[in-house]
């Protein structure tokens, strides 16, 4: 096992997130996205994005959020991420095919292990954006059979 | 960025890598007296977090290091991969540290039981993270020294590991029910743990500037609202199965 200066900044800016201090932890995110921006496949702008959200960011940290994905569209860290994301401070829409697009990638990547929450979140911003529930049993179903 | 700050995790990580008691204490004491000097804590709070953490340190070290040597046994299964015992018992002898500390301390300052159980379970909390990543390096670290290969166990001049010595480890980790996951970008391949809060991630054919190697991470599910679907990532270390 050997800490590179890279792991070192990621470990650091994880324990400055962790303790709450985000507008440290960014800088170390910072540092490692103008070192190797597609380090962990471009895990610096999850990271970056989970810190701008909680100093209440949410446009720098949208954008951060879809670059991640954009570097690795299936990691289930930054889908559930973003989805949660959009859950809280987004489009109810967007909050819902993000959820659903989580679903699709759980059951591609663990077959229907893990969906439990994701499901029932599923149900809940489908009836906050007035579906029935046949309709959102219908998304969930055409997502099930993909 | 605080360069200060960096250097203080450097340290901490390289007073570990000493492999002996003084630098597992010195580890500890150092993250000890560096976070509550940033934190903004005052010089007797600074003391006693130095040696709080150096006590934490110690155990984990102390548990790293004869972990190696010791067998363990986790969910019925026998752990062979010094890192991962390390990491385990590291992280057990710093809880145990941590929630004793926590729990005396409240009573003799003169809470009551419930606040010192509360504190109690704090300090084993911290005293977990704290110590286990210092077992694993503790271990880590022995285990190099005798030839022994820290993730999987075996010797360096045994053959290369096989898959099914990786899987022995994966179960150690991750329980036996746990995921195969192929995806067609980034991680060559995840096992994942049934409650997705463990995973290792294997970076072998594009490992993004680093020499290949294997993420081991762990992460705590976030509940903000009762359908939160985030984990909040806890650690990252990377592995390196070949000697480099």
């Amino acid at each position: 096992m050997k800490e590179t200066e890279i792991t070192r900044l990621e470990n650091e800016g994880r324990r400055l997130f962790n303790d709450g201090d985000y507008k440290e932890a960014i800088k170390y995110f910072d540092e490692i996205l103008s070192r190797n921006p597609g380090y962990e496949y471009g895990k610096g702008f999850y990271d970056k994005a989970i810190c701008l959200e909680e100093l209440e960011d949410f446009q720098a940290a949208e954008k951060n959020y879809l670059k991640a994905i954009e570097y690795w569209p299936e990691d289930h860290t930054r889908l559930s991420g973003y989805a949660s994301f959009l859950y809280l401070h987004g489009d109810t829409e967007k909050a819902f095919k993000a959820h659903l697009d989580l679903l699709e990638l759980e059951i591609k990547q663990l077959g229907n292990k893990q969906s439990e929450k994701t499901i029932k979140a599923i149900n809940e911003l489908g009836e906050r954006i007035g579906m029935s529930v046949k309709a959102i049993n219908a998304e969930i179903d055409k997502v099930k059979q993909a | 960025m605080r360069p200060v700050n960096t250097g203080i995790g450097a340290a901490s990580g390289a007073a570990a890598a000493t492999g002996n008691p003084t630098g597992f204490f010195a580890a500890g004491a150092i993250s000890g007296v560096g976070n509550t000097a940033f934190n903004g804590g005052g010089f007797g709070q600074i003391v006693q977090n130095g040696f709080v953490g150096g006590f934490t340190g110690l155990a984990g070290g102390f548990g790293g290091r004869y972990a190696f040597k010791l067998g363990l046994t986790f969910n019925g299964f026998g752990i062979n991969s010094p890192f991962l015992k390390g990491l385990v018992a590291g992280g057990l002898g710093g809880a145990g540290g941590g929630f004793s500390g926590g729990f005396t301390s409240t009573l003799i300052t003169g809470g009551d039981f419930s606040d010192a159980w509360n504190a109690g379970l704090s300090g084993a909390n911290s005293g977990w993270k704290l110590a286990a990543p210092i077992g694993a390096v503790a271990a880590s670290v022995q285990a190099h020294r005798s030839g022994v290969n820290p993730l999987t166990g075996k010797r360096y001049d045994q053959p290369t590991s096989t898959v099914d010595e990786f899987l022995d480890v994966a179960r150690d980790y991750l329980g036996d029910d746990f995921t195969i996951v192929k995806p067609a970008y980034g991680s060559d391949l995840i096992l994942k743990s049934a409650d997705g809060l463990r995973q290792m991630r294997f970076d072998l054919s594009n490992p993004h500037g680093l020499p290949p190697h294997v993420n081991i991470q762990q992460f705590h599910p976030r509940n903000l609202y009762p359908n939160d679907v985030r984990n909040i990532e806890d650690f990252n270390i990377h592995v390196y199965p070949k000697k480099h």
